[in-house]
């Protein structure tokens, strides 16, 4: 288990996190927050990176930092922005990642023949990392943060720049995964967390807004999301009164997913979605 | 470890654009120095290496203040005795063409004697004085004086005359001139710039990015994360970058000296406080030592140089994210001693005498200043690689690289801590440390 306790971090000014408390087991646990909500510094204090200015981050009990290499042992961690070593090829910067993390030579091809295929990489190992696309860095990316088979698996917008059909891949995969591991995953998509995170954690400004399972997450917005048909003229009138999170075009008007706690005439009680939750906690803007 | 030094290496060194930028340091230092050895070799005097002026040569090795004194006091006989001498100007030559013709030939070390006072940073040139000067003075009276406007010509024939030299190509490969080697083996001077020049400038392009391309990229997090990477294969880096400025100065070296043997059978034996162009420089330093084994010397201490040069500025790389900010740093410290020498109204003078100083007069805090300043220049000096002038600026003998080679020493043991330094920048202080602070 791995243990969150109080855990605070300050950059100068910026209160990054503001006693953060949680706790993980296996699973795969959804990290959701708008941009400089305090997801990635969360990361990295949770990886090691950053030191916590209060507060501490204990596995099975033990304080992370006492258990130093042993806990690194464990981990597996894609890094948000992601660029590598240009000049390498995927295989020689996986080969690199191996003996990083102190695989055996012999054991090195195996966990890389074995990756490559996960994140649909097999066959375009040998290109130089400066010529890949976004997404298929970020496939290389995610091939290193599994090669050492981590208990912990910590993945900053794991899916970005990847399409649809690898994001599916992904998810499946991680949810295999996740039945005796820790897995961490923070995105901009909430899709991806809708049919895998069995928790979420909601940060806000660095605090710990709400966290949960989705299940019990989306209980708190029962009754309060509807659907209802608009005209084009009324359309305007709805965004200013209520949080809309979906508008679709309808032969003579709209279709409207709002949030509301008094609903207009005519709008139908709906099964709220993560895209409302997403909604309900942070508003429209990213700075809500 | 070995694998991770290896990975290290592949990272740095053996990019495939720092190996293109190598190759062409490489064959622009052999290309010069090739050229070099070959204008040194065209334009090397006969009579430069005959076995009378050997004999010279040797008769000197070893020689006391003392025997500087004697032969000054010679000089300054002579000069009273000839006033005529200061005037020799040739009437017909340029004072381009002058020059040119007087420095091509070793009569030039005849002519100081009568055209300029004795300097303390141009010594007394004595081997061909003492000798010849005392035997031949009315001849040298003659060829300099009295026939003013065909001096130029005439002394070179004398001293040719005197020194029954043989004929200039067919002595050249066997024998070579120590002191033209030395001059472009060992001194800063000329092309011999190349060497430190490129190498420096390959040093800066290699260490800077050793911690900067890590923040760039994002990979720091996962070196930091990683088995190996918080501690292993942060101290490969600074192995890796210690061999890669190492190999990179020592080939480079090595190079220009396979150029010179191309055209000069060095002379290795010799001694090399026997050498002309180094007596300036010497007083009293390298007695004993042959030119062989003053060239290993400096050998290794530019290897230290580049050392410790590329860890100074590995440790800066670890500092930032910009590659530019190491490399901006990193060439301020190689060419600091020379914007010293540039911006300074006191020429080079030595470390003791700016103490000296400081004790006396009214602006004391800047003669202390001045003197910690040459200090300064005299260890920077030596972090980059370009030794020719600072042979004995602490009037010593070899020990006189001492203090540049303990602050080399220090700044290499410094930089080797970078790892550390590193980590601790990311993780900050450990969380027993701050548990002992609030308690």
């Amino acid at each position: 288990m791995l243990t969150v306790e109080h855990v605070t971090k300050q950059f100068q000014e910026t209160l990054a996190l503001n006693d953060v408390s949680f706790s993980m087991e296996n699973g795969i646990y959804g990290l959701l927050g708008p941009n400089g909500s305090g997801k990635t510094t969360l990361m990295r204090v949770l990886t090691g990176v950053l030191a916590p200015d209060g507060g501490r981050v204990r596995y099975d009990g033990i304080d992370i930092r006492s258990l130093d290499g042993q806990y690194r042992d464990l981990l597996g961690y894609l890094p948000q922005q992601f660029a590598m070593y240009e000049d390498f090829t995927g295989e020689k910067f996986l080969r690199y990642v191996c003996d990083l993390k102190g695989i055996p030579r012999a054991d090195a091809r195996e966990r890389i023949a074995e990756s490559l295929p996960i994140v649909g990489m097999a066959g375009e190992e040998k290109k130089k990392i400066r010529k890949l696309s976004g997404g298929m860095r970020r496939r290389i990316g995610i091939a290193q943060a599994l090669l050492n088979h981590p208990k912990i698996l910590v993945l900053d917008e794991p899916t970005s720049g990847l399409d649809p059909s690898e994001r599916i891949r992904l998810r499946n995969y991680l949810l295999n995964l996740s039945k005796n591991r820790i897995i961490l995953l923070s995105t901009h998509i909430v899709a991806d967390l809708e049919s895998t995170a069995h928790h979420l954690l909601l940060l806000k400004k660095g605090v710990l807004t709400a966290h949960g399972a989705p299940a019990e997450l989306l209980q708190k917005l029962s009754g309060q999301v509807f659907t209802l048909f608009c005209k084009d003229e009324e359309l305007m009138q709805i965004q200013q009164q209520y949080v809309v999170s979906a508008i679709s075009s309808e032969e003579g008007g709209n279709r409207v997913r709002i949030l509301a706690d008094n609903p207009p005439p005519g709008a139908r009680q709906t099964p709220p979605s993560l895209e409302d939750l997403y909604l309900y906690y942070y508003g429209e803007t990213q700075d809500a | 470890m070995g694998k991770q030094i290896l990975w290290e290496l592949r990272k740095s060194f053996c990019r495939r654009s720092f190996l293109i930028l190598f190759a062409i340091a490489a064959l622009l230092t052999t290309w010069l120095t090739l050229q070099s050895a070959q204008s040194d070799a065209e334009n090397m005097p006969s009579w430069g290496y005959g076995k009378e002026y050997m004999d010279l040569v040797q008769q000197y090795e070893g020689r006391t203040s003392e025997e500087f004194d004697e032969i000054r006091a010679e000089q300054e006989a002579l000069r009273a005795a000839h006033p005529e001498a200061y005037d020799c100007e040739a009437p017909g030559l340029s004072d381009q063409e002058y020059q040119e013709r007087v420095e091509r030939s070793f009569a030039y070390d005849s002519f100081l004697f009568f055209l300029e006072p004795p300097n303390p940073y141009i010594s007394p040139y004595p081997f061909f004085t003492r000798t010849y000067l005392k035997e031949n003075s009315e001849e040298i009276d003659a060829a300099f004086c009295t026939h003013p406007d065909a001096y130029g010509v005439r002394a070179l024939q004398k001293v040719e005359e005197w020194l029954a030299a043989e004929p200039v190509r067919t002595v050249i490969p066997p024998l070579g001139n120590q002191s033209y080697v030395t001059v472009g083996l060992l001194q800063s001077t000329d092309n011999g710039i190349v060497v430190p020049l490129f190498t420096a400038f390959l040093i800066l392009l290699l260490a800077a990015p050793i911690y900067t391309q890590e923040a760039k990229s994002d990979m720091d997090a996962l070196l930091l994360t990683s088995r190996r990477g918080k501690r292993q294969a942060l101290c490969a880096k600074s192995i890796a970058v210690l061999l890669s400025c190492v190999t990179l100065s020592a080939v480079l070296q090595l190079l220009q000296l396979l150029c010179y043997s191309f055209f000069f059978s060095i002379p290795w034996e010799v001694s090399f406080a026997s050498l002309n162009d180094f007596s300036s420089y010497l007083e009293g330093a390298y007695v004993g030592l042959s030119l062989g084994q003053v060239y290993l010397i400096y050998f290794g201490l530019r290897l230290l140089g580049s050392a410790a040069l590329g860890l100074a500025v590995m440790f800066l790389s670890s500092r930032s994210k910009n590659p530019l900010l190491p490399i901006g740093a990193g060439a301020l410290l190689y060419l600091y001693p020379f914007l010293f020498h540039a911006v300074s109204s006191r020429p080079w003078e030595t470390l003791a005498e700016a103490v000296e100083q400081a004790g006396k007069g009214l602006p004391e805090l800047l003669n202390w200043l001045q003197a910690a300043s040459i200090a300064g220049s005299q260890a920077g000096g030596f972090l980059n690689v370009w030794f020719g002038y600072y042979v004995n600026f602490f009037g010593c003998p070899i020990p006189a690289f001492l203090p540049a080679v303990l602050f080399s020493l220090l700044v290499i043991l410094f930089a080797l801590f970078t790892p550390g330094f590193y980590r601790r920048r990311h993780l900050g202080r450990s969380h027993k440390r701050k548990e002992a602070s609030a308690c």
